[in-house]
């Protein structure tokens, strides 16, 4: 762990944030298999860390971009979850009025652009709008999540080396879980690690545990700092693994059972819920109980969703650009 | 309380999965998360967790069985106790009435049963391949289709075999085969070789001696199909040869004997069961070798096959297929009669052959028959 500057309240809210993220997508999962969610629906369960550590370090007004794996952004963001789960069930309540379902998730307002499924597709955007930033002079800053998958598309280079120039206020944040679907990222990459490429682009790189949610958050809060200073983008890589498939049609065989078993060993809640207790922030009861109001609050968002009225007909081409 | 388990949707472009395992059975105990069945969708194999706890107390499509997503599969209760009912039979059948029996864990289809590709799965499913007798070269012992090609080549790489493959495919990649069928009366020739096989019971002759005969001797009087074609030349052939095509375990053996219709019936049984023999015997004689028949006979009559059609050796201009003889109808002299025919078909190369002196062939087959 690293020190960082947080005191017990924002920890246990980061631990709070961390399991709802995890219950809520088991909860969307279940509901999937009962046939009561249309779509499909890409899993983030353990990689919890990386989404709460980055966006535990943003300020009001900052914006996260997102993949076709957006469920913990959005949580982490602070989206409200009820409008999550409403958007999930396609309802008008939903965040992008039903519209976007699981691969969309996202509020302009509250500091989330609707995720982008396509892979590599965000980088460029987010790099538009920490260009938009600049130009405002605004000190607010983009996280921009992508995946190792993404860090062998072309826009990568490209949008990172155009941040890079103009020293816009963009944080690259690759999630490497390990795979791109289901090819491993040794079979697709020739370096070792994908923050060795912001050499490349005259930037700072830097790769760490993406599943120690204060070591994110540190590393997260200095490439702000740095970025809302005028100083530029930073590569960060955020080593760590999906638990589940790519997909929810995805068994996942192509990986190791053993590694599946290590990295599950090293889940980022268990690990943090360990730490707290150590630290003498958290007991066991607190935990059972923060536990218990995730659950209720998810209760309620099902709730909310499946009460929430259908998109009227009429309602068809309203927010649809294309 | 009763509730039932759903098929998920799982498919990518359909909306159904074929069940092809289930991992508990009626009467245990399953809570929430456990992996319950194996379903194949049009992508992939995935085991299907649980989304109830309680007890399993029937499942409603067997192993095997395709269900539309969102159809009922399974029925689980909180107790074990309590009853339950389906909603298609009334009654309450006990624990013991599951529809499917019970599948005993080491029944799984192989060590690497769930470790094979989807393509090599359907290839072997296609060549019969029994999948535990193939070892996976693929990452963690996974079976490729490449596995699959491996095991049919050694299993099959008797030279015989592999001899025709080759010769098969490079005669249907470059000779344009077209194709006539007749049925021609057989009768004149059945009682000649009655009468024949009664007076040489020592050379008896059979139908296949026959029909290498009569096409051998139509073969004289249609030399268009005697014809050669190779590299835009084309050749007369003068002697009749006929190439037989014999089966022989399995293999099939290309046997040349030189023109059949020119000697006396004797001296031509003597020398077809000859060549026939050592070919069984796998010594056809080198200096039958040193000519090269341009119509290839085969017969399947034996085998009750009433007609096929067959690929011309590549060395070949044309080759005749021989159906069963059998009994018809048959009408003369407006009354109905009974006929004996088989169907011959002859695959000819259009490059050497048209249509009319295809059929003026089949004509010439059926006046040689009519004499022997």
């Amino acid at each position: 762990m690293t020190e960082t500057d947080l005191g017990r309240g924002r920890k246990l809210a980061m631990y709070r944030r961390m399991l709802l993220c995890r219950m809520f997508e088991e909860r969307v999962y279940y509901m999937f298999l009962e046939g009561r969610l249309p779509g499909t629906v890409h899993q983030s369960a353990g990689q919890e860390a990386s989404a709460v550590g980055v966006c535990s370090a943003l300020a009001e007004g900052d914006v996260v971009t997102s993949t076709h794996r957006p469920h913990s952004h959005a949580i982490a963001r602070g989206l409200p979850v009820n409008s999550l789960m409403a958007e999930l069930f396609a309802k008008t309540t939903g965040c992008c009025h039903g519209k976007g379902g699981s691969m969309h998730l996202g509020d302009l307002a509250l500091g989330m652009l609707p995720a982008i499924a396509i892979v590599g597709g965000g980088i460029p955007l987010a790099t538009g709008q920490a260009l938009a930033f600049q130009y405002l002079r605004k000190e607010n800053i983009v996280a921009c999540f992508f995946g190792d998958g993404a860090a062998n598309i072309g826009t990568f280079h490209e949008a990172i080396n155009m941040g890079a120039i103009w020293n816009l206020p963009v944080i690259y944040v690759c999630e490497n879980n390990r795979y791109g679907a289901s090819t491993a990222v040794e079979k697709v990459m020739k370096v070792k690690h994908v923050a060795d490429r912001a050499a490349a682009y005259g930037i700072p790189g830097e790769t760490i545990d993406g599943n120690d949610v204060e070591g994110v958050y540190g590393a997260m809060s200095r490439a702000g700092e740095r970025a809302r200073a005028g100083a530029g983008p930073t590569l960060l890589e955020l080593e760590t693994y999906r638990i589940s498939g790519h997909s929810r049609s995805d068994p996942g065989r192509y990986r190791p059972q053993d590694e599946v078993a290590a990295w599950r060993q090293r889940d980022p809640i268990e690990s943090y819920e360990k730490t707290l207790i150590a630290e003498g922030h958290l007991r066991s009861e607190d935990a059972g109980q923060i536990k218990a109001s995730v659950e209720e609050e998810l209760d309620e968002a099902v709730k909310y969703a499946e009460g929430s009225p259908d998109p009227a007909k009429e309602e068809c081409l309203t927010d649809v650009f294309a | 309380m009763m509730q039932t388990i759903v098929m998920p949707d799982l498919g990518q472009t359909t909306s159904e999965g074929k069940i092809l395992r289930w991992l508990k059975n009626p009467g245990e105990r399953i809570s929430k998360g456990d992996h319950l069945l194996e379903v194949e969708t049009d992508k992939v194999t995935m085991e299907v967790e649980s989304y109830l706890s309680g007890y399993l107390r029937q499942v409603l499509a067997a192993e095997g069985q395709v269900v539309s997503a969102m159809a009922p599969i399974a029925i689980v209760t909180h107790t074990l106790e309590e009853p339950w009912e389906r909603e298609e039979q009334k009654a309450g059948p006990s624990i013991a009435a599951h529809e499917v029996p019970a599948v005993p864990r080491a029944a799984a289809p192989s060590p690497a049963g769930s470790c094979v590709a989807p393509a090599a799965k359907i290839l072997a499913q296609a060549l019969g391949i029994d999948l535990t007798l193939v070892r996976g070269t693929g990452p963690g012992g996974l079976i490729t289709r490449r596995d699959i090609e491996g095991f049919t080549r050694d299993r099959a790489a008797s030279k015989p075999m592999a001899a025709m493959a080759a010769l098969v495919t490079k005669s249907m990649q470059t000779i344009p085969h077209f194709y006539v069928s007749a049925d021609v009366d057989v009768s004149a020739a059945e009682s000649w070789r009655k009468k024949w096989n009664a007076s040489h019971p020592e050379l008896r002759a059979t139908l296949n001696d026959v029909f290498a005969r009569a096409a051998s001797r139509a073969l004289r009087d249609i030399p268009r199909l005697n014809m050669s074609y190779h590299d835009g030349q084309y050749e007369q052939k003068a002697e009749s040869d006929i190439l037989l095509v014999v089966a022989f375990e399995s293999a099939l053996v290309l046997v040349p004997a030189a023109d059949p219709g020119r000697q006396p019936w004797e001296e031509c049984l003597r020398s077809l069961h000859g060549i026939l023999e050592r070919a069984k015997l796998g010594q056809a004689a080198e200096s039958t070798f040193k000519f090269t028949p341009l119509l290839a006979v085969s017969n399947l009559g034996m085998f009750r096959v009433k007609e096929f059609s067959a690929i011309i050796p590549p060395s070949c201009t044309a080759a005749l297929a021989v159906g069963t003889a059998r009994d018809i109808p048959v009408v003369r002299d407006g009354e109905v009669q009974l006929g004996r025919v088989a169907t011959l078909t002859l695959s000819a190369d259009h490059r050497v052959v048209d249509g009319i002196t295809a059929a003026n062939f089949m004509e010439k087959i059926q006046e040689h028959l009519n004499k022997l």
